[in-house]
């Protein structure tokens, strides 16, 4: 039942586009719970950290097992195909499961030296696995801060690549990533013309392009001034 | 194990009862994050370019050990105690190992994966194109269960794929376990095997990398436990065999070089069932398993990678050479050992081997003295071949790259062996403060050991500043936007020559087709006909020229994947007109320019008249 309630949830999770929804449930999904329900449906007994090994095992299995079985059928593996395949096999593993337990089966196969009630962990063993998890939690925000400081560049990119299929004609295209709007002075050179000169400010992450033909084989050439290093030039030879 | 020898297993000393868990049982979770954040206090020092980042890296690893290695060994922490410090191990050897570069992939290998992650993502189909590491799509189990975790949730490449490689590393701790307590049920021998395979050179960081191995290894792991349960007990295999059968096929689909360890022992199982008679009950169901994983890798390898034959058909030779020059040391590893590798470093990654293989010979010995021939025998196989690796190490001419992979697989086997010996031993030998104090000792040096042995070399320990070719240190932002501008404006496939850092990411996130032997084309100070003939006849399109290998030399003497010529000096970076000398050739275009980088277009240039 709880299997059949996890699919409800996860496709609330997807419908309404709540990640804090559908990310816990759709980890449940790819990597437990049909693994779980398997070993139940099997009847596997065993201590209760054995068959959770073998659930995360098998369910990772299934996810590894899904694009390759779409791709034996001649199916694209699409987000759709994989997470309602997914979703099919885990229901029905928990439909199954169900109608064992309803005729009485046992759902969980009698373990002895299970954990019960007087065997649950005090309240300071909580508190340092709480206490574990926040110096973990810290030890990875402290690498996240330094490594983006440390890896913060200021790079402008300038291409000039051949259009596909058209003759003569290229793109010069100019790529921000300063962080900050960047104004640019562009001086273009085809063969046979004049340099022309033109003023362009991009705004932070974004890209500006134009399209360049010229009428004559040659070089074609692009100055451009600003931007972190200055000065940046391409070229590209057309026959 | 069902022989007389093996099963007859001593009854362990009373240790912690195993009821509810308290408080000191989980301070070694406590300390395994003190650690993981005390290592990654010491990464952020190192990225400022502080000096104490050394020490205080080293003091937290040795806090790690030693906070574990007391509740594994400890008489007082119960069993849940012992099992919950060695998870904590094995999370906090992923934190650190995430913490090192948080925010991407970097290694080689890992963006190769991400490559083909990428391939798989845009075409919706299995086995893409890529040109970095044509095997990868063939195996393609981290990818395809990669791919899945993003479709179910939601999540982009990298939270997805570091959730994968999380899960897989957690998961081979308890499929470790899982098979350890096949051959001894006694926590504090279990937990101590566990631990002397989670300290192998392999586990901080490659077990934990995007790469085949991160599902691979707990399907092996799995797979085996399987074997050694039917070896144990034949009755009633029908259950364990399809298990074994299915991660078996795991292993087949995630890596070709584990679904050779695979067959290898699975076969081996098969074999000492049929030949030794105490063991013969478990002959038809594992030769029923071995059977079934040899046809399962035939039919992947018949009908999806073929070209595996010929990937592991190199290294192969390579180990058969090694054992037909016996004697004569690789020149490389002699030149190499005279101011390259800390002698500190060296002699712990030395003494590491030395206490596993001691250990194992010890418990031969100790079992040839009584008699238990079978078990001594097994102690003198590991032992015989933890020796090989070092001799491979030393002789072969792909030396570094075998002995490299070996400690993931081998170390399993140290860790089984020494399980098995060791719940032989009479429980008052293993009891006593002089034995923890001596095996803690071994695990600190097996520990530190593995640190030096292992991933990330002496010199890039540390993260920090960009070192060109420097393996992490030479994939930096710049070279990242460098790799998607590719992938956007350059057609895919084009065929470029680069320093190693940025031929890993253009010809990865890029999707370029990367030129190996290119250090010449580099090194001459100008066009060269030698050169025109090296372009066309590799149809080379693209240039790639970092202006930093003209500032900083080369850390492992070469800018390239190929060593440089011979009359380069390794210790100084390229001459500025070695970068310079492109832009001077008739009809070298300049397609991409970010005030560092430029990359040029040789395909209308002088190069390809």
């Amino acid at each position: 039942m709880a299997a059949l309630v996890l699919c409800a949830l996860y496709a609330v999770g997807v419908v309404a586009r709540l990640p804090l929804v559908q990310v816990p449930s759709g980890l449940a999904l790819a990597g437990f719970v049909p693994g779980w329900l398997a070993l139940r449906v099997a009847g596997v007994g065993g201590p209760a950290g054995r068959r959770a090994a073998l659930a995360v095992a098998g369910s990772l299995c299934l996810s590894m097992a899904l694009p390759l079985l779409a791709e034996l059928f001649d199916v694209p593996a699409s987000r759709g195909w994989t997470v309602g395949a997914l979703c099919l096999v885990t229901g029905t593993l928990a439909v199954i499961d169900l109608i064992r337990c309803r005729r009485g089966a046992p759902g969980r196969p009698a373990t002895p030296g299970q954990p019960g009630r007087a065997s649950a962990p005090t309240v300071a063993a909580v508190a340092g696995v709480v206490a574990a998890v926040v110096l973990g939690a810290s030890a990875l925000a402290v690498a996240v801060h330094s490594e983006r400081r440390a890896d913060a560049a200021v790079i402008t990119q300038v291409g000039l690549t051949p259009t596909p299929g058209a003759s003569r004609t290229v793109e010069l295209s100019l790529t921000n990533r300063e962080g900050r709007p960047v104004s640019y002075v562009v001086v273009v050179e085809l063969p046979g013309s004049q340099p022309a000169s033109d003023y362009v400010t991009v705004p932070a992450g974004r890209s500006w392009t134009r399209t360049l033909t010229a009428d004559r084989a040659g070089t074609v050439r692009a100055r451009i001034s600003g931007g972190a290093a200055g000065r940046y030039e391409v070229s590209a030879v057309l026959l | 194990m069902s022989s007389a020898d093996a099963v007859a297993e001593p009854t362990a000393p009373a240790s912690a009862p195993p009821g509810r868990l308290a408080g000191p049982a989980v301070a070694p979770l406590v300390g395994a994050g003190l650690a993981a954040l005390t290592v990654s206090v010491a990464f952020a020092a190192a990225r400022a370019g502080a000096g104490w980042a050394h020490p205080v890296y080293w003091a937290g690893q040795l806090l790690l050990i030693g906070a574990v290695a007391a509740a594994v060994l400890s008489p007082r922490v119960s069993p849940a105690g012992r099992l919950l410090a060695v998870f904590g191990f094995t999370a906090a050897q992923f934190v650190i190992k995430l913490a090192y570069a948080p925010l991407r992939f970097r290694f080689a290998d890992e963006l190769q994966h991400w490559q083909t992650t990428l391939g798989m993502a845009d075409a919706g189909r299995q086995f893409p194109t890529n040109h970095s590491l044509p095997i990868s799509p063939r195996f393609p189990g981290l990818e395809t269960l990669t791919l899945t975790v993003m479709r179910a949730t939601g999540l982009s490449f990298h939270p997805a794929a570091v959730l994968v490689c999380a899960a897989s590393a957690m998961l081979l701790t308890a499929a470790l376990l899982l098979l350890l307590r096949e051959v001894t049920s006694r926590p504090e021998l279990l937990t101590l095997a566990a631990l002397v395979y989670l300290c192998n050179p392999n586990h901080g960081f490659f077990t934990a990398m995007f790469l085949y191995t991160a599902p691979a290894l707990p399907m092996l792991a799995l797979c085996l436990t399987q074997a050694v349960s039917l070896l144990r007990q034949p009755a009633g295999p029908a259950r364990r065999l399809a298990a074994g059968l299915l991660f078996a096929g795991a292993v087949v689909v995630a890596h070709h070089l584990t679904m050779v360890v695979a067959l290898a022992l699975l076969t081996l199982a098969a074999a000492a069932g049929a030949a030794i008679r105490r063991l013969r009950p478990a002959a038809r169901p594992l030769a029923t398993l071995a059977g079934g994983a040899w046809a399962l890798a035939a039919a992947w390898v018949w009908l999806v990678a073929p070209q595996v034959v010929d990937y592991l058909g190199g290294p192969l030779v390579a180990l058969a050479q090694t054992f037909a020059r016996l004697g004569a040391v690789r020149p490389d590893v002699v030149a190499g050992s005279a101011g390259a590798k800390p002698l500190v470093e060296t002699a712990l990654s030395l003494a590491a081997i030395l206490v596993l293989a001691g250990a194992t010979a010890a418990l031969g010995w100790w079992a040839l003295r009584a008699r238990r021939l079978l078990l001594a025998a097994t102690m003198a196989a590991v032992t015989a071949v933890e020796g090989a690796i070092v001799v491979i190490r030393v002789v072969s001419p792909r030396g570094e790259e075998l002995a490299g992979r070996a400690p993931a697989y081998l170390t399993l086997l140290v860790a089984l062996a020494l399980a098995l010996g060791l719940a032989q031993l009479p429980p008052a030998t293993l009891a006593g403060r002089r034995w923890r104090l001596g095996v803690g000792a071994a695990l600190m040096v097996v520990f530190c050991g593995g640190l030096t042995a292992g991933w990330p070399p002496y010199w890039l320990r540390l993260p920090g500043r960009h070192l060109p070719a420097g393996y992490e240190a030479a994939v930096d932002t710049r070279t990242m936007e460098l790799g998607w501008w590719s992938r956007r404006r350059l057609p895919a496939g084009g065929r470029f020559v680069a320093d190693f850092g940025n031929q890993t990411v253009v010809g990865t996130i890029g999707g370029l087709d990367p030129v190996g032997h290119a250090a010449a084309l580099f090194h001459r100070p100008g066009f060269d006909y030698a050169d025109r003939s090296a372009v066309q006849d590799l149809r080379i399109r693209y240039v790639v020229a970092d202006r930093r290998l003209t500032q900083v030399p080369a850390p492992r003497g070469s800018y390239f994947l190929d060593p440089p010529p011979s009359d380069a000096d390794p210790t100084r970076p390229l001459p500025a007109g070695a970068l310079e000398k492109f832009a001077a050739v008739e009809g070298v275009g300049v397609t991409f320019d970010d005030g560092v980088i430029r990359v040029y277009d040789l395909s209308n240039s002088r190069y390809a008249w």
